[in-house]
């Protein structure tokens, strides 16, 4: 249940990468396991995906058919990690971040984050995924990132982000909000930043 | 879209009000009820979705017929404050609150709180509000309680949560939190209200 919830966050964006926008075609991974708030996603989201069996044989036919699509990619690794396939889901997160994939930088580094299914926590590997995340316009990088620098917990890591950068990601959030929650969340963050910034 | 925000939000509770035995369903409950509203006895239906002529006769009849009923003076006030008809819809809000409607409770201090329809803002009246609907079990006023009163927000007013009282607030916030971003919202109040009494 928690590793579900912590696949299914973030805003929808618009589709930066040209990649995304040729008009892709949508396979039955698409059909079975697109996330709601995947940016990239091509098909009607799915919140709960209920036959993970079948849609992980989809998804690994049409990730075999198409090796470098991170879209499937990222797809094939939810389920599996939704499954607890959990060793056999990372290659498939990592493959899907690396490639560009702003859910899977998000996820990956949250699940890694919160040491979810006996992965290890790695901040600094963290603080990577979600800068790329947040550099992209992923929402929830945007906020998870400079609520991590606050609360120390990427200490001992560089920071890849400017104190510009963060106000830059809040800013973006804040454009982006969508409802009341989200709202109090990011003016909380940012009324918090620029304290954090006047004590440094 | 921002009135839609504001009166949007919260978790749905047990119905724990004697109001709600077994009430008839009447066609402003179908035209208005708030997905979010604990005393909704029908299919929300999102400002967008509403037909807000429409909604706005239902509830006026149905409020003639029963105008003690805090749930449909409530939607009534929600569909002439979607309509712009602000000071139609504040007296039945204002009713609603009083009568302890916890969804009436945060939306009404929420709108005084931002001013919205050219309300003035009057803090003490939203301390009041928000107290209520907390103590009821309100996560947005869970929330929003202690975010104003860590900010000064209620400063001048007689406030009537203790700090101890602030913390079971977003205990029980935290066990309704139901997405990333709720969670991350009450960790971070959380956080604050330890720094908080510290300093106190």
């Amino acid at each position: 249940m928690k590793a579900r919830i912590a696949l299914v966050t973030a805003a929808a964006l618009a589709l930066p990468f040209a990649a995304a926008a040729q008009t892709p075609k949508v396979t039955q991974c698409d059909l079975l396991v697109s996330h709601p708030e995947d940016p990239e996603r091509v098909a009607p989201g799915i919140d709960d995906v209920k036959d993970k069996a079948a849609a992980i044989a989809a998804c690994e036919a049409d990730v075999k058919a198409d090796p470098n699509n991170r879209r499937l990619h990222y797809q094939l690794g939810r389920v599996l990690f939704y499954d607890g396939q959990t060793a056999k889901a990372i290659p498939h997160l990592e493959a899907a971040a690396s490639a560009g994939s702003q859910q899977a930088q998000f996820v990956l580094g949250y699940i890694i984050d919160e040491a979810l299914q006996g992965l290890k926590r790695e901040p600094c590997k963290t603080e990577d995924l979600w800068f790329k995340s947040a550099k992209q316009g992923r929402f929830a990088a945007q906020v998870s990132y400079p609520h991590h620098v606050m609360n120390a917990r990427f200490e001992g890591c560089k920071l890849q982000a400017t104190p510009a950068d963060v106000d830059g990601f809040l800013d973006k959030a804040k454009a982006q909000a969508d409802g009341y929650y989200q709202q109090l969340l990011v003016k909380t963050l940012a009324a918090d930043y620029a304290r954090f910034k006047s004590t440094k | 879209m921002m009135k839609s925000i504001l009166l949007a939000g919260a978790t749905m509770l047990a119905l724990s009000t004697t109001a709600l035995a077994a009430e008839e369903i009447t066609e402003c409950d179908r035209l208005a009820a708030h997905g979010s509203d604990p005393e909704r006895i029908a299919p929300a239906v999102s400002e967008s979705g509403m037909n807000k002529a429409a909604a706005q006769a239902a509830c006026e009849a149905a409020v003639a017929k029963d105008p003690n009923n805090r749930r449909l003076r409530y939607q009534l006030g929600r569909a002439y404050f979607y309509d712009g008809k602000f000071d139609k819809g504040m007296p039945h809000l204002e009713f609603a609150a009083s009568a302890g409607s916890q969804q009436a409770q945060f939306v009404l201090g929420y709108i005084i709180d931002t001013g919205q329809g050219g309300q003035t803002k009057e803090p003490c009246k939203v301390e009041d509000l928000w107290v209520k609907s907390a103590r009821q079990g309100r996560f947005a006023a869970q929330t929003s309680y202690p975010h104003h009163v860590m900010r000064g927000l209620f400063k001048g007013c007689t406030q009537q949560a203790s700090t101890e009282e602030m913390q079971g607030f977003l205990d029980a916030a935290k066990k309704q939190a139901d997405d990333y971003y709720q969670r991350l919202l009450v960790s971070m109040l959380q956080e604050e209200l330890t720094a908080y009494k510290a300093r106190k």
